[in-house]
């Protein structure tokens, strides 16, 4: 609270765009596993 | 926690024209045409059912030819997932949870608008993909069902390819959205509301969310793997290259199963605001609800292959899943058991969403039933691709998802508006939809324990009383929706004046802070933090 008995607004810009991040990472991390899990698959044209 | 005091609201106007729409960043506003979209995407998803039904009202071929039919079948199911369930959801979210938290407004705004703006352009393609199969030379259309598996999806025309692009789109729609509301959740509550503060529909989206980004990128990498099969020479699900079509069961019922959770959570943490107001009762364990949505999270996640046990797995892993899926049963019963010691006792009134929220209670858990009948696998090798399958996942869904946003839609509907709606239209409504809808689904168990297969346009003879009964049940179903929307004008554009908290129970031990604001709530709320006593 500052003098006037009001509370602060709190920029969270970034911890936001921290949070995103982490969470698009995990995200991009779960989309490509699958390419990775078949070894075998091979290229027929 | 439950006071607050609110000392400012900004009366600055909304921008005119349909630049509000479309640059939006208000979370009101995107809340607004997330709801929109989703009502007529009901229309258009309910239309193809009403197709469906019309065709299965007798044995034989009568208005659409089996690849037509099966397209509709495909497209049914996903427009009502995609296109329904999860953009109204995300619409009540966006609505409600800055709302709850006394946040002025989503975490990421600009990604909001743009999580929005992808599904009209999602739902042009998926439409586009039914389409095209009426211009020469594009193919066989779209026929194999919503979950795409391959070979035939690697062989049916550019409707698939069309397809493919649609669930991009909606994944990275989704993908987004969810992001937003965890982050929300995370930073943006008022200072002083802890996590175990927030009402259950906070916490609901926030497993909701957390899913959301582990399963869609899995379903968006198979479908992609499934483009680069169809036009790159790859082979990663074709057996003659060294491939596995069984791969992409695993990928897309890994996104599948969690997905119902998707559909269900939101409906649960409704559940969760509406039993304790008309039970005039605070929420009978709070915390342990919040620990069993996180167990069903978790569970979620982990027993996906349960809806593949024909395909031959080894008696470990089929074991296995059939445990683990016999398991989910345990939170969810004690979910049902809260709420109903919630209603225990309480002064309960009868309001349209309490009627939903039973019947959610009542009819979900048939669908439990079925549910653990299902999951042993003796019975589901019998049960596999007959219409007990879709009695059952109609149960689950209609009751455990649609209604709870009819609930949601009725709960909310006089803080949205500012005005109260019909409730003597709600409970017709109520009535009208839940008979209907059992008329529709009940007799789908017998068709389906008789062996009637799911997915064929044509049917054995001794199936047509119970689809007759079926689809007349099903008309009624689709017809009872045109009431639904006419409350929701009607309520838009007049009635009772609604006061800030229009039900008496509101809030009773629950913190959200939704209520405080005026119905409807200002254009931009909470800019100022409020104080939390």
């Amino acid at each position: 609270m500052n003098e006037n008995n009001e509370i602060e607004k709190k920029d969270m810009t970034k911890a936001n765009i921290w949070i995103a991040v982490a969470l698009g990472i995990i995200a991009l991390t779960v989309a490509i596993t699958p390419f990775f899990y078949l070894n075998n698959a091979v290229i027929t044209g | 926690m439950s006071a607050v005091t609110h000392e400012e609201h900004h009366h600055d106007e909304p921008p005119k024209g349909f630049k509000r729409w479309l640059y939006s960043t208000n979370h009101k506003d995107i809340g607004t045409m997330y709801l929109v979209f989703a009502l007529v995407m009901l229309f258009l998803g309910g239309a193809m059912a009403m197709l469906i039904r019309a065709e299965l009202y007798m044995p034989g071929l009568q208005i659409l030819d089996p690849d037509l039919y099966n397209n509709l079948v495909t497209d049914h199911a996903l427009i009502m997932v995609f296109g329904v369930v999860m953009p109204a959801a995300a619409g009540m979210a966006n609505w409600m949870i800055p709302m709850m938290i006394g946040a002025p407004d989503m975490a990421l705004p600009r990604m909001n608008n743009m999580s929005f703006w992808l599904l009209p352009a999602a739902a042009v393609l998926l439409v586009s993909s039914l389409l095209v199969q009426f211009i020469p030379g594009t193919g066989t259309p779209v026929n194999t069902g919503w979950t795409l598996y391959p070979p035939l999806s690697v062989q049916v025309g550019l409707g698939m390819d069309l397809l493919i692009f649609t669930v991009h789109l909606l994944g990275i729609s989704s993908i987004m959205a969810s992001i937003n509301i965890v982050t929300t959740i995370l930073n943006m509550r008022a200072p002083g509301m802890k996590m175990m503060d927030m009402p259950l529909f906070v916490w609901a989206w926030f497993f909701t969310g957390l899913l959301l980004v582990i399963i869609m990128p899995v379903l968006a990498g198979g479908v992609t793997m499934l483009l680069f099969d169809r036009h790159f020479g790859t082979s990663f699900f074709d057996a003659a290259g060294g491939g596995d079509p069984v791969l992409f069961q695993h990928l897309f019922w890994f996104f599948g199963h969690p997905e119902v959770y998707v559909l269900l959570l939101p409906s649960i943490g409704v559940l969760g605001l509406v039993i304790p107001t008309f039970s005039r009762k605070p929420l009978f364990g709070y915390k342990p609800l919040v620990y069993f949505m996180g167990v069903l999270f978790v569970l979620g996640l982990i027993v996906w292959a349960h809806h593949q046990y024909t395909i031959g797995m080894s008696l470990g892993a089929t074991m296995y899943f059939m445990i683990g899926t016999i398991m989910i049963s345990i939170p969810i019963g004690l979910m049902i058991f809260n709420f109903i010691f919630t209603m225990w006792r309480g002064s309960m009134t009868f309001e349209t969403p309490m009627l939903f929220a039973i019947a959610i209670i009542l009819m979900f858990s048939f669908a439990g039933v079925t549910g653990v009948m299902l999951a042993v696998v003796p019975a589901d090798l019998q049960y596999h691709d007959t219409y007990f399958v879709v009695a059952h996942f109609h149960y689950a869904l209609i009751p455990g998802a649609v209604f709870g946003l009819y609930a949601g839609v009725f709960y909310w509907l006089p803080k949205w508006t500012g005005h109260m709606y019909d409730e003597k239209l709600g409970k017709i409504f109520f009535w009208w939809t839940t008979l209907a809808f059992n008329m529709t689904f009940f007799p789908q168990h017998f068709s389906g324990l008789a062996g009637m297969p799911r997915r064929i346009v044509d049917y054995n003879i001794q199936f047509i009383e119970f689809n007759q009964i079926s689809s007349i049940g099903a008309f009624a179903f689709g017809l009872s929706h045109l009431l639904f929307l006419y409350i929701i004008i009607k309520t838009v554009k007049g009635g009772e004046k609604a006061p800030a908290k229009p039900w008496d129970g509101a809030q009773i031990g629950t913190p959200g802070l939704e209520w405080t604001l005026p119905s409807p709530p200002p254009f931009h709320s909470f800019t100022t933090p409020p104080k939390l006593k």
